[in-house]
């Protein structure tokens, strides 16, 4: 099932789908380790705030505005 | 003797230890932080082993290369630019894959790598084991494996920078290379560059041609001028089509995919398990349990934000409680320099005039303003330690739905903390945020962070006037301040920027325990630069005020006639509304724009010449609502010169211009409406 990153419940595991915006903001995500194919797990996520990720051993906050724009496909 | 030189540039991601590393090796006095980005200064040292002269430039931490952020763009153009032999990359052994990653962006420069295996101790933890050869071989570069923390590693590194000179510093051979379809593009444009312009570039080719194919604006920018620009864009566009009709996917997706599954590839040969310690891994996860748990608490909405607030107290409280029995020391060593000065002076019966110069400017003035070191000490080392153990990063998350609100995300909220140390490190920390939107709103809000420099202002006043609450009194005086900073940036947001948001994203390092000697490093640092400025801006700032106050010859000290008082008489109505309108104030306020300790070591040397000492002369002029009213209006008004100029340098003379006037209106304003209303009140 695909879905947006910011509708992920915590626990849930995915690999990122497509990452919309910017190619500044494109290839920082990248470079922190968040591309197309990787995957990732939510640790945190609440109705307000950044929501936190993680993908190998590197923990992100990233904010609520950016989580929309990331879409990813729910591991089964 | 002509000796060698090496320089090395020391570079990786953030929160790897490359500024205990820097430190370790050089001996500078430099910081370590535990969020992204504290090394935002350019450092340099060096060290001298084997004959070499080795100097080592610290650099921002960064994740990769792109233009997104200053400390990216600087820590890139300066490595462009090839004025090092050697890039010391400080990668986090634990996070291989992501570190390596920078590692390779590093390869595309031809610059000879050594690779420093960090925090090797935590792979140990974790019960793993990393084959350097295997590492080596694939990455083509050096590697030495190193724990900065306990210096384990250091000599190894030594000889092998010089083991790195003396095999010619050449490149290592990266055994990666790039799918057929898009080394064809690359070799296009590179053919491109070599035939069609007779251009010097400085950059190597390949690394250029990559950067188009990404679609880098940044770089693409550089040559827009030049008349194949047109055609080289034709080019280019020509290739990104083959290659996204080729792999499906847009370039930049396409490279990364690749470069990372090589690295994923080689981190799964090179990363083995040592024969299996159950118990070891269990202590492990036990560690990684209890961070969850303490996260799930630190960064709750809403628990997270009284944390926050009761850290920030603390700091406070501890600043004045283990800082002030020193203080009371400092004070009445002073106190006893001068008389016996004064003394001892006066026996070989020198001019009244130099001892009143001696007594009143240097040991009065000075000696004033020195003695709240231990205060400024212990801030800066508790604000450091926030930094070290990874609190920080975390508190900007918790603060992050705030910062929203006045239009900036948690980063900024960073460089606000800095700013409770001093202003001018906090302004170059607003670098590592994305736009220069957020940059600017930043720095407008930085000034109203109450720096270590206004802290004796209050222990000064609160000791007389609210004995009884120092903390509280000083933690509202924080509150105030931080209040006014949002409120600015909240308008200013209105009047200057349209709507025009970056999101946050932000590493949230692992708790690491703070190295008490770094701390220590950290804090005689800024305290050096403090005695610094005791014994150049401030000693200079009150020996005038001296002057000025013991003019026109003949006159009581600092009386009545003085020039200082007929200057100070000329600006005090100003303050009148707000309590303090009185010369020495005015005086006082004026000359802390030089250097905020000033206004201190003013009071101390106008009030000091009377027959009572400074508390009894305070107490005559001020009641507690206008010693209240007055530290408000020191806390708020015009930036000192220090970080007046900073912010001229990162953002222009127009918004110094801004802030230094804005401050002192609005500084003024509530230094007014709260004397009013207390008053009002029934307040004295």
């Amino acid at each position: 099932m695909t879905t947006k990153l910011i509708n992920l419940q915590p626990g849930k595991e995915a690999v990122v789908l497509k990452i919309e915006g910017g190619m500044g903001i494109k290839r920082k995500l990248q470079a922190m380790g968040i591309y197309v194919g990787n995957q990732i797990k939510v640790i945190q996520s609440l109705s307000r705030g950044p929501i936190i990720i993680e993908s190998g051993n590197t923990r992100l906050a990233i904010g609520r505005g950016m989580a929309e724009k990331i879409e990813v496909q729910i591991n089964e | 003797m002509n000796e060698k030189i090496i320089k090395v540039a020391i570079a990786g991601n953030p929160n790897t230890g490359k500024t205990t590393i820097f430190n370790n090796l050089t001996g500078e006095n430099q910081h370590v932080g535990n969020w992204p980005g504290v090394t935002v200064e350019k450092k340099e040292g060096e060290f001298y082993y084997k004959g070499y002269k080795i100097i080592l430039v610290d650099l921002p931490g960064i994740y990769g290369f792109s233009s997104y952020s200053l400390d990216e763009r600087i820590a890139r153009d300066f490595l462009l630019e090839r004025s090092v032999d050697i890039i010391l990359n400080v990668v986090d052994s634990t996070n291989l894959e992501r570190n390596l990653y920078l590692n390779m962006e590093f390869q595309e420069l031809n610059i000879p790598i050594i690779i420093c295996l960090n925090m090797i101790d935590e792979l140990t933890q974790k019960n793993l084991e990393v084959d350097v050869d295997i590492l080596s071989k694939y990455l083509g570069s050096v590697i030495v494996k190193t724990n900065a923390r306990n210096k384990t590693g250091m000599d190894d590194l030594k000889e092998k920078i010089i083991e790195c000179v003396e095999m010619g510093l050449k490149p290592g051979i990266l055994q990666f290379n790039y799918p057929e379809y898009i080394c064809n593009e690359i070799n296009k444009i590179i053919n491109f560059l070599q035939k069609n312009t007779d251009k010097d570039f400085k950059y190597p080719l390949k690394w250029l041609a990559i950067e188009f194919l990404e679609g880098e604006i940044d770089v693409m920018e550089k040559f827009k001028n030049e008349n194949w620009f047109k055609e080289l864009k034709e080019q280019i566009d020509k290739s990104i089509k083959i290659i996204e009709d080729y792999s499906g996917q847009k370039v930049t997706d396409n490279i990364v995919t690749i470069k990372y599954s090589f690295l994923k590839g080689l981190v799964k040969e090179a990363i083995k398990a040592k024969k299996i310690e159950k118990e070891k891994i269990r202590i492990y996860e036990k560690r990684m349990e209890y961070s969850d748990k303490i996260d799930k608490i630190v960064m709750h909405p809403f628990l997270g934000v009284l944390i926050f607030l009761f850290v920030m107290f603390l700091i406070f409280y501890l600043t004045f409680f283990i800082g002030t029995p020193f203080v009371d020391l400092l004070d009445k060593f002073f106190n006893f320099l001068g008389e016996k000065t004064e003394t001892v002076l006066n026996k070989y019966s020198i001019n009244t005039i130099f001892i009143s110069f001696i007594k009143d400017a240097v040991i009065g003035g000075v000696g004033g303003v020195i003695k709240f070191l231990p205060n400024i000490l212990i801030l800066f080392i508790l604000i450091a330690a926030l930094e070290d153990t990874g609190y920080m990063a975390r508190a900007s998350v918790v603060m992050d739905k705030f910062m929203h609100l006045i239009g900036l995300h948690g980063k900024s909220f960073i460089p606000m903390i800095i700013g409770f140390g001093c202003n001018v490190p906090a302004i170059m920390a607003t670098r590592t945020l994305e736009n220069k939107k957020d940059r600017i709103l930043t720095m407008m809000i930085i000034p109203f962070m109450s720096c270590a420099a206004r802290l004796p202002i209050y222990v000064l006043f609160t000791s007389l006037f609210f004995k009884n609450n120092q903390a509280i009194i000083v933690w509202v005086l924080y509150l105030i301040g931080v209040v006014t900073g949002v409120f600015t940036a909240k308008i200013a947001k209105k009047v200057f920027f349209k709507k025009e948001e970056m999101p946050l994203i932000i590493e949230i390092p692992p708790y690491r325990l703070p190295v008490f000697s770094s701390l220590l490093r950290h804090g005689w640092f800024r305290g050096k630069m403090f005695l610094k400025k005791a014994g150049t801006v401030i000693l200079l700032g009150t020996a005038v005020i001296w002057f000025l106050a013991s003019m026109p010859y003949g006159i009581e000290y600092a009386s009545e006639n003085s020039w200082l008082s007929i200057f100070g008489k000329f600006l005090a109505p100003i303050f009148h509304f707000a309590g303090f309108g009185f010369w020495q104030a005015a005086v006082a306020l004026i000359t802390g724009i030089l250097a905020k300790e000033i206004v201190v070591g003013t009071m101390t040397t106008l009030f000091s010449s009377h027959s009572v000492d400074v508390a009894t002369a305070l107490s005559y002029v001020f009641t507690p609502l206008s010693a209240f009213t007055f530290m408000v209006f020191s806390l708020l008004y015009t930036p000192c010169l220090a970080t007046l100029a900073t912010i001229k340098q990162e953002a222009g003379f127009k918004w110094m211009l801004f802030i230094a006037i804005y401050n002192f209106l609005i500084a003024l304003f509530f230094a007014i409406i709260i004397f009013q209303t207390g008053k009002l009140i029934g307040f004295n």
